[in-house]
């Protein structure tokens, strides 16, 4: 025997390997993200959320309510001031099939977008009911604009107003809702263009006693200060969930 | 302290002279690089290990979106694949063709309350309060629950999970949804 000492490479290269493909599974370029929600109570709605005669219509919440259907999505006001149930503000019909365009994996009912901009058909993939979101976010991202940013609109817009109420159908599955989530809280970049997150309103008293009211770590902003800007900040941030059409 | 440039050639020239040419070095001492190795394989083990909950019991596939807020502070995890929901790596209720079992259900089929989940995360929030008071830490005020769902999960199901969650008896006031982010395909 040429000597006692144990021969480690073997046990080297194993750990090396085991190394090398750990690290490459674990940096899979997956990042993710969150989206705060809550199911309102049954009852009556808060006083913060009931209109008041005395308010200007601008200073009003608007009770935006996003319902989604299988067929489409309608967008409509409780307060009747950006349409109602019967004579929606816009009606936003399904797309996503495999041919139509697509700039993300969302807007395909396959959950997949070619290179080419275009969504691929996959018999083997889950189809999800895919909805024309960029139409959606420009509807909202209009009304927002118009209501808290146009002539006329108050300085400063209010937390409350930043609330939309999701109604959908039981049946609908939660990346649809998922994706109409994102369209109703966000303005969207243009087709193919990628654009920083946008800054959400909050009450959080760190943020109300700081100089700057935008903070740009969190992306966060006290509303009561920041000048409304629907195309840097949050267009219907407060999503709350119904519980269903009744 | 400083070295002129001969005198730092003369220290290399040592330097050098000490290992013979063409001998073989014999003795380099390979442990601390084996110790770092090994802590770093335990790391990534379990660190995967946590990853994979999920896909452990069921695959997941998040629903992906654009332009969402980071990762918070760590919350309690409910996961819903599409045959299980699972609370903390445990099973609670098994999920089949979309929905619970209605005799899983208070109300049957068209109820909405699921009672082993509501016990379960009542349960649950009961022992991590208890251990941030051990710890001296606070409590927080609205208890937030952090929801990992496959992307084709009904609203329906996602509703009841989040009604039987915030029931008195769990007491989960807010909701983060974990999605994915997914990027644009950039103009050609």
């Amino acid at each position: 025997m040429e000597s006692g000492e144990i021969n480690l490479i073997p046990y080297l290269d194993i750990v090396t390997n085991l190394m090398l493909f750990l690290l490459a599974s674990v940096s899979a370029n997956i990042i993710f993200g969150q989206i705060n929600t809550t199911l309102p109570d049954q009852g009556a709605p808060p006083a913060s959320q009931q209109n008041d005669p005395q308010q200007t219509p601008d200073e009003q919440p608007l009770g935006l309510a996003v319902a989604v259907t299988r067929d489409n999505i309608r967008v409509f006001s409780f307060s009747g001031l950006e349409g109602t149930l019967v004579a929606p503000k816009a009606i936003i019909a399904r797309t996503g099939k495999p041919g139509d365009r697509c700039d993300q994996s969302f807007e395909c009912e396959t959950n997949k977008c070619s290179g080419q901009q275009v969504c691929v058909l996959d018999p083997t993939a889950d189809v999800t009911p895919v909805f024309d979101y960029r139409k959606l976010n420009d509807t909202l991202a209009e009304i927002a604009a118009r209501r808290f940013d146009g002539p006329g609109a108050p300085k400063f817009r209010k937390l409350e107003t930043y609330q939309a109420v999701l109604m959908a159908d039981p049946s609908i599955p939660y990346g649809s809702l998922i994706s109409v989530i994102s369209a109703m809280r966000c303005k969207m970049g243009a087709f193919g263009k990628e654009v920083p997150t946008c800054f959400m309103p909050t009450n959080d008293p760190g943020l109300k006693a700081a100089t700057n009211p935008i903070d740009q770590d969190t992306r966060l902003y006290d509303p009561d200060r920041t000048d409304y800007d629907p195309t840097r900040d949050a267009l219907f941030s407060d999503v709350v969930f119904s519980t269903g059409f009744r | 302290m400083s070295f002129s440039q001969s005198e730092m050639r003369a220290m290399i020239r040592k330097a050098v002279g000490r290992v013979p040419e063409g001998e073989e070095i014999r003795h380099l001492n390979i442990m601390p690089m084996m110790d770092m190795m090994t802590i770093l394989l335990v790391a990534f083990i379990s660190q995967l290990a946590v990853v994979s909950n999920a896909a452990a019991t069921n695959s997941v596939t998040l629903p992906a979106t654009f332009g969402e807020q980071p990762m918070p502070e760590t919350a309690s995890t409910l996961i819903i694949t599409k045959t299980a929901i699972v609370v903390e790596g445990e099973e609670i209720v098994a999920v089949r063709n979309g929905d619970v079992d209605p005799s899983q259900k208070e109300g049957g089929a068209d109820g909405r309350k699921i009672p082993r989940l509501t016990n379960f995360l009542g349960t649950l929030r009961g022992l991590q309060n208890q251990a941030l008071k051990d710890a001296g830490k606070p409590i927080p005020d609205v208890p937030e629950l952090m929801i990992v769902a496959d992307r084709s999960i009904p609203y329906g199901l996602l509703v009841s999970v989040m009604f039987s969650a915030k029931q008195k008896e769990a007491g989960y006031k807010r909701f983060r949804l974990i999605v994915q982010k997914s990027h644009p395909i950039p103009n050609r």
